[in-house]
């Protein structure tokens, strides 16, 4: 025991040490659960279809027709209920006249059917303005497809019909422009 | 019995009892095998996609309903419950798994407890030996590899267990019984629906008053989120009377409930257009909620306001 060999005890508490730090470190890099940045795990992933009725005028919908091959598609997930999305709908019906693109572009809702009630959210509509074509997300089918956590919750679609952007809470109309403008670059720079 | 035998028979013991926990404890939830059951467990394991820190089993918004049905439309379309999880995680991402995953990074948050408690054992182990000061024999030696083994099985086995059970109860949960059926998270997930989905919020309520006829916060709100959804849907006038009767009832069983007597005052003048009622329970509300309105949910400017309107009536 005269050897200099350091003491099992030294080399436990360093090993603990480290781990300790090893933790501190992890946890210190990690953002609080209400800052981080939802994560967009299908960006770059075919958008899931939407087939359903425009309850703005009866007429069936589909977001494959609607985008057509050509259309930028810009889908946004709303309720009557919600302040953040009344906060953004004059921004939506701006997006919807000037969408502020040199590509055609088009917006459409999606009203979640935790809304009051469907009427609630057509009145809410024609109180505050028509953005596009709004369909009635019944069983929450469309909002479980794309994966939505929230309202309001925005998705930019190509019109290849993959999913480019996703924007969780409220939304400007510039926003939209520059998340299509930059990818328009990104995609003729290659 | 050999003396060699008699020495070993703790360690003996200590072994096949750790062996037996840890079979029983990994194999507890193998017995999920109806599809109810699989889809049961699955929804506890995967994250309510709106709520903060709650499973998909414990909530009851639209959306947790939506995933709950997916759930079970996955296993009915033959997935497996690894290919279900992974369908959440595609279109969610990995956080909608409550459990966190034991992969990359993550598994640091497994690995150290076991790490820490094996090499802890260990090196107490090593140190008792060394304090006897006798060289060690080759008998020793072997002794030692069997203790250091016992201690790792010991620790992953910690280890896994702690992985397989954690994020599964949240701090508000009590420590037994099923989760879901606490009324404390019924209540916070009634609160939660009120405004989203009132109807859902009621039934909640009234689960919990079926178990408990004598919550009065659940009868003071479940018939608050009554009354404010009939008059958001128009509603008849019947059925805010009930509500009214309701918050009578509560303010009645219990009436130190400050919350009851604001809602029931709100009322007295909307419903049976009484202020002077109103004005009798909003004093025993603001008496109740002292002078720096602590203890109560409801916002003091409402009551306020309220007071007023029914002064001006009375003159």
């Amino acid at each position: 025991m005269t050897t200099k060999r350091p003491s099992t005890v030294a080399i436990v508490a360093a090993m603990i040490a480290l781990l300790v730090l090893a933790f501190v470190i992890i946890a210190a890099r990690a953002k609080p659960a209400d800052q981080a940045i939802p994560p967009a795990p299908l960006s770059g992933k075919e958008a899931p279809p939407i087939r359903a009725i425009n309850e703005l005028n009866g007429q069936p919908f589909s977001l494959t027709n609607y985008g057509d091959g050509t259309n930028f598609v810009v889908v946004n997930f709303f309720t009557d209920w919600c302040t953040t999305c009344d906060s953004e709908h004059d921004e939506l019906i701006a997006f919807g006249a000037n969408p502020g693109t040199n590509v055609p572009t088009k917006i459409m809702q999606v009203m979640r059917d935790n809304s009051t009630s469907k009427q609630a959210g057509l009145d809410y509509l024609n109180r505050r303005g028509i953005v596009g074509p709004t369909v009635w997300d019944e069983g929450g089918r469309i909002a479980l497809a794309y994966g939505v956590r929230g309202q309001p919750e925005s998705f930019v679609i190509d019109p290849g019909g993959i999913i480019i952007g996703r924007f969780v809470g409220p939304v400007t109309s510039a926003q939209l422009s520059s998340a299509i403008n930059a990818y328009i670059a990104s995609v003729s720079a290659a | 019995m050999s003396t060699k035998l008699r020495r070993r028979l703790p360690w003996i013991v200590i072994a096949v009892a750790t062996v037996v926990t840890l079979a029983v404890a990994s194999t507890r939830s193998g017995t999920d095998s109806t599809p109810e059951a699989r889809a049961s467990a699955l929804a506890r394991e995967i994250r309510c996609a709106e709520c903060v820190g709650q499973s998909v089993a414990e909530s009851n918004s639209s959306s947790s309903i939506a995933q709950r049905d997916e759930i079970a439309r996955l296993i009915a379309a033959g997935q497996t419950d690894d290919q279900v999880r992974t369908a959440f995680v595609d279109t969610y991402g990995s956080d909608i798994l409550l459990l966190p995953d034991a992969t990359g990074v993550n598994s640091v948050i497994w690995v150290i407890p076991i790490a820490v408690g094996v090499i802890g054992c260990g090196a107490l182990f090593v140190r008792l030996r060394r304090r006897n000061g006798e060289p060690s024999t080759k008998q020793q030696h072997r002794s030692t590899i069997l203790t250091v083994t016992l201690f790792v099985i010991v620790g992953v086995g910690a280890g896994a267990i702690v992985a397989r059970s954690s994020g599964q109860r949240l701090s508000r949960d009590s420590i037994t019984g099923d989760i879901a059926t606490t009324s404390r998270t019924q209540l916070d997930d009634a609160q939660e629906l009120a405004l989203s989905d009132p109807l859902e919020s009621i039934k909640l309520y009234d689960k919990v008053i079926a178990d408990d006829p004598a919550n009065v916060e659940a009868i003071a709100y479940r018939n608050w989120t009554l009354y404010r959804a009939v008059v958001a849907a128009d509603g008849t006038e019947d059925v805010q009377r009930q509500a009214l009767e309701g918050l009578r009832q509560a303010t009645v069983l219990d009436p130190k409930y400050a919350d009851a007597w604001a809602f029931r005052g709100v009322l007295e003048l909307r419903v049976a257009n009484d202020p002077a009622a109103t004005i009798v329970a909003l004093d025993n509300f603001r008496q109740l909620i002292g002078p720096d309105a602590s203890g109560s949910g409801v916002p003091v400017e409402l009551v306020d306001s309220l007071y007023d309107e029914a002064t001006e009536l009375v003159g």
